[in-house]
Formats: structure tokens, sequence, C-alpha cells
């Protein structure tokens, strides 16, 4: 059964590249463009299973919205993936206490993002 | 309008305010212009990469997606053609099983039949001889009784007619016995023509099974070229992650030259505060945070 990723990246570029992959591996995708879409897409559509998500976005960036969304019981065991071109120690401790799973650095490689998505969803 | 002293950056003495003006026209002019052009580059830039090289992807993946299901149909209108065919076939060759059996069946009871004829037309040749010698018999009786045995003669005459015909149509019977018997090895040989026929029906119909495998293998080797396309198409596109941070790099740039723009305008409409720090980017520490020292690399992934 077709699993929902959510991808919040300001990015076309790299939301579209991401989406492309996933779909290939037979997933359907959900895209926002910043933190405030990424978190009323989780709270409306239930059928997210996943997040793929930027970190330096405006309005909100990627940091906040996991920490607003992990404020939701029902949302605590949603994993949330940052994907981002930042690599600092700070900002990955950050993620990791605020509830993501896992930092990938830009560029992505595809096989091993659509391993890390059947690892997660299935888990 | 100010008119401030300036010196020329041609080094030809000082000028007055009104060549600074100038000057200063021609500069905001000139830096209006690249900033117009970078923005329009930026423009086309991600334009060209959404539409073309994205757009192309899409159009790939759309295709491939057309051709898998190509294939999978194609292979099962195969698949359900040789089990067709398969049904057929076998139909076709239980019955012909069935004939070849039933008219074997046919020739032996024939030929019992025409044994049993046979033995039929010995009993009645015994029977004329008997008659015959009967018939003479009667005659050497009849001759013997002189006036009185002549119907016993001519009783006896009959007789030996009677058993002439008998004997004449026991030889016509025994003539087509043998006629049977004569054709019998023709049906027998057109049964092994028909078996022979049937084995080779069955061999040809094994090919087209044969064929029908091989064209479920070869689309095995269409979807393994066609998971090769999409290999190398992710791997090309996979090169446009670089473009992002030049993208925003561009922007940067263009930013950097509106506010250089706006800055020059400032100066020449004489405001002391034109070339302020404070001026410049307000949120310049958060554009360009310095990287520390690269933890995870590129590509890398680093589960909780």
């Amino acid at each position: 059964m077709p699993k929902n990723i959510l991808i919040v990246d300001d990015s076309g570029t790299v939301s579209q590249q991401v989406s492309m992959a996933l779909k290939q591996a037979g997933f359907d995708t959900v895209q926002a463009t910043d933190g405030r879409e990424g978190l009323a897409a989780i709270d409306t559509d239930r059928s997210i299973a996943m997040v793929i998500c930027d970190v330096n976005m405006p309005n909100m960036n990627g940091l906040e919205m996991v920490e607003a969304a992990k404020q939701k019981p029902e949302d605590k065991a949603l994993p949330i993936i940052m994907l981002t071109t930042e690599g600092q120690p700070d900002m990955i401790r950050r993620a990791k206490e605020a509830g993501a799973v896992g930092w990938m650095v830009k560029p992505f490689d595809a096989n091993q993002l659509v391993a890390t998505a059947k690892h997660l969803i299935k888990a | 309008m100010s008119h401030s002293v300036s010196v020329s950056p041609y080094g030809d003495g000082p000028h007055t305010g009104a060549d600074a003006d100038g000057i200063g026209a021609r500069a905001l002019a000139l830096v209006g212009r690249s900033n117009a052009r970078v923005a329009e580059r930026i423009t086309e830039a991600k334009a060209f990469t959404e539409r073309e090289v994205l757009g192309c992807g899409d159009d790939l993946s759309t295709l491939v997606s057309t051709v898998r299901d190509l294939i999978a149909e194609s292979d099962r209108d195969a698949a359900a053609e040789a089990a067709r065919s398969r049904d057929v076939t076998a139909r076709f060759v239980t019955g012909m099983q069935q004939d070849m059996a039933a008219q074997q069946s046919a020739v032996r009871e024939v030929l019992v039949l025409a044994d049993g004829i046979q033995a039929a037309t010995a009993s009645i040749e015994r029977l004329t001889q008997m008659s015959h010698i009967l018939a003479l018999n009667m005659r050497i009786e009849a001759a013997r009784a002189g006036e009185h045995g002549r119907g016993f003669a001519v009783i006896a005459t009959q007789m030996r007619d009677m058993a002439g015909t008998i004997r004449t149509a026991a030889d016509e019977v025994n003539t087509a016995v043998a006629g049977v018997r004569a054709g019998l090895p023709t049906v027998m040989a057109q049964s092994a023509s028909m078996q022979e026929r049937a084995q080779r029906f069955i061999a040809e119909t094994s090919a087209q099974g044969e064929a029908a495998s091989q064209h479920s293998g070869s689309a095995s080797a269409q979807h393994a070229r066609l998971d090769s396309v999409m290999a190398l198409s992710n791997a090309a596109l996979s090169h446009l992650q670089f473009f992002d941070p030049l993208v925003k790099q561009l922007d940067a740039v263009g930013q950097d030259l509106a506010d250089c723009e706006l800055r020059l305008q400032r100066a020449i409409d004489g405001h002391d505060d034109a070339m302020a720090s404070d001026a410049w980017h307000p949120d310049a520490e958060q554009q360009s945070p310095t990287p520390v020292s690269a933890t995870p690399v590129p590509g890398g992934l680093m589960l909780f």
C-alpha cells in the first residue's frame, strides 16, 4: 500500500528530485515550501507516514517545525529526517533533541534516501 | 543637490559636485543594469531547470512507466495466447488419440468378423461337397430305382445345382473377405500416418510454447534496460542538487547589487549615511554561517 511522505523544502528543485526518487520506489509524496506549511500538512493529512525536512527555510525553519510537531502526542512517533546542506554539530544536536530521527547532508543519494524511507516506514 | 568636491578616480584633479553626481549617476546606471542582468539570468536559470531538466526527468519517468505497462500487457497477452494454444492442442491430441484407438479397435473387429465369415464359408464348402456327394448318391439310387426313381433323379439334380449356387456364393464371400483383408493394411497405414501428423503438430506447438517463453525472457531484459535508463537519468538529475546552493549564492549577489544601487542613489541624493555600515545588510550575520568542520559528509546519513 503506497505510503505518503511529506517533503518540506523551499527549493523546488530539491523537492522535485526527492519526490521523483520516492515515487519511483512506490511512495506517494506531498510537498510543502516552509515549516508552517509542513506543520499544517502534518496536522491535516493523517496518511503522512514520514517527513523529509530542510533546515533553512523562510517563515519557519526546519528545526522549529520539528520542535512544534513533536509537541503533539499523535505526532511523537512520526519519523522526521532532516535533509540539509548544514552539518554543524549544535544544529544536529538540536534536531536530535527536538525528536528528529536522522540527519542527511545534501546532495543526497537517492538509493540511500529510498532505503531509509523503507526502513523507517516499515518500523 | 550636493555641491561637495570629490577626487576624480581618473587622477585628473579634483572635480566639482556636479561631476561627482555625473559619475555617481553613471555608476548607478551601471549597477542597475548589472543587477537587472543578474536577476534575469537567475530567473532564466531557475525556469530552465524546472522546465527543461526536471520536466524532462518527469517525462522520462512517465514514459518508462508507460513502457513497463506495455511490456506487462504484452507479457499477459503472450501468456494467455500460449495457454489457449496449449488447451487447443491438448483437446486436439486427445481427440485424435481417441479416434485412432477407435479405428484400431474397429480394424480388429473387422479381422475377427473376417475370420468368422471365412470359417462360415469353409462350413458352406463342406456342405456343398456333401450335397454333391448326396446328389451323386441320389442319382445312383435313382438309376437303380428305374422308373420309380425318376422324381428322385430330378431332386438330385436340383440338389446338385443348389450346391453349385451355394459354392458360387461362398466363393464370392471369400473374394469379398479377401478384399477386406487386403484393404486393412492400407487403413493401418493411414492410422499410422495420422499418428505421425499428430506428433508433428505436438512438436510445432511445443516450439510455439518455447517462443512464448523466450518472449517472457526478453521482457525481463527490457525491464532491466529500463532500470538502467532510470538509474542514469536519476544520476544525471542528482547533479542539480549542486545548482541550489549556486542559485542561493547568485541571489545573495543580486541582493548585494540591489543594496549597492540603493546606497549610490542615497549618496547622489546627498544622504550622509549612505556609506554607514549599518545601512548595509541588517541581518548580514545570519546569511552566511561559518561552516564548522564537515561532519557528516555530503550524501551521508546519520540516524539517531
